[in-house]
C-alpha cells in the first residue's frame, strides 16, 4: 500500500503538482474511476458488504419516519427577513458593505469586514453579492 | 441498435453529491451510450436547454438534496413547454416511496433509489428508448 501511495505521489509530481492535477481534472477522474470500480465490484460480488450484496434479508421492511418541511417555514423566514431589513440601520449596512468591497479589492482583512457586516444585520446574500463581482464565482468543470 | 443513445446527465440545485451520477455516467459510456454531463448546480432551465441543444433521447437527473418534488416536475414542465415532450426523464436519489409514486404520475418516467445496480439503469434506458422509437413508427 505504501508503494502504491508513493507511486501516486510520483505520478502527481510528474503531472506538475496537485494544483495542476485538479485543474486538469486528473484527481477528479481518478476518484470517479475508483467509485465506478467499487460499484462494479459490489455488483459482481467481488467485494462483499453484509446487508448489501450478501446476507441480505429479502423481505426486510424498514420504516423510517420522514421529516417533511412545511412550506410555511419558507413564508415565515421571508417575513422574518423582511422585518430585519426594515428594523436594521440601512446606512450602516451600506457602509460596511463598501468597506468589505474595499478590503476585497485590496489586501485588507475580509474576515473582519464580514464580521462588521453581520454585526449590523447585513444578509449573507448581500455580502456575497458584494464579493461576487470582485472575486468571480467558481464553476466546477464537469468531469466524468 | 444502429444509432447511439444520447443521454444528458444533470445535477440540479444546491447538491454537490456527484459520486453516484459519475458512476452512472461511466456505466452508460461502457454500455455504448453517448453521455453528456452538465456538472453541478444547474437550474431546470439550464438542463432543459442543454437537453434540447444536444438533441438527447434521455435526461437523467440525480437529486440527493430532498428537493425532488420541486425540481423533477419543473424539468418535466419545461421539457413539455419547449416541445421536447418526447425526451424521457428519469432520475435517481434518496426519494421516499410515496414521492416516487407521485412523481411517476407527473411524468417522471422512472426513479432509482440506493441499491439499484448500474445494469438496471442501462437496461431501463435501452428499453425506454426502444419503446419510444416504436411509438414514433406507429404515429
Amino acid at each position: 500500500m505504501e508503494a502504491d501511495a508513493e507511486a501516486y505521489l510520483d505520478e502527481i509530481e510528474r503531472r506538475g503538482g496537485v494544483v495542476k492535477c485538479i485543474e486538469e481534472g486528473y484527481l477528479q477522474r481518478e476518484i470517479a474511476n475508483a467509485a465506478y470500480r467499487y460499484q462494479k465490484e459490489i455488483e459482481k460480488k467481488e467485494r462483499i458488504i453484509v446487508g448489501i450484496n450478501d446476507y441480505v434479508m429479502e423481505d426486510e421492511e424498514i420504516q423510517i419516519p420522514i421529516l417533511k418541511i412545511d412550506e410555511s417555514v419558507e413564508r415565515e423566514q421571508t417575513e422574518f427577513m423582511k422585518s430585519i431589513r426594515e428594523k436594521r440601520d440601512n446606512d450602516k449596512v451600506a457602509r460596511t458593505l463598501e468597506d468589505l468591497k474595499t478590503a476585497a479589492k485590496g489586501d485588507g482583512n475580509t474576515l473582519k469586514a464580514i464580521l462588521d457586516c453581520v454585526r449590523v444585520y447585513t444578509t449573507e446574500g448581500e455580502i456575497i453579492d458584494a464579493l461576487r463581482p470582485i472575486f468571480g464565482e467558481y464553476i466546477e468543470p464537469p468531469i466524468i | 441498435m444502429s444509432e447511439k443513445i444520447r443521454v444528458l446527465l444533470a445535477k440540479p440545485g444546491l447538491d454537490g453529491h456527484d459520486r453516484g451520477i459519475k458512476v452512472i455516467a461511466a456505466a452508460f459510456r461502457d454500455a455504448g451510450f453517448e453521455v453528456i454531463y452538465t456538472g453541478l448546480r444547474q437550474t431546470p432551465e439550464m438542463i432543459v436547454n442543454a437537453a434540447i441543444q444536444e438533441d438527447v433521447d434521455v435526461v437523467g437527473v440525480s437529486i440527493l438534496s430532498g428537493a425532488h418534488m420541486t425540481l423533477f416536475p419543473a424539468i418535466r414542465k419545461l421539457l413539455d413547454e419547449k416541445k421536447a415532450n418526447d425526451i424521457i426523464l428519469f432520475g435517481g436519489g434518496i426519494i421516499p416511496d410515496e414521492d416516487i409514486r407521485a412523481l411517476e404520475k407527473m411524468g417522471i418516467n422512472k426513479l432509482f433509489t440506493p441499491g439499484a445496480t448500474t445494469e438496471e439503469t442501462v437496461q431501463y434506458v435501452r428499453e425506454a428508448v426502444a419503446g419510444r422509437k416504436k411509438d414514433e413508427r406507429i404515429m
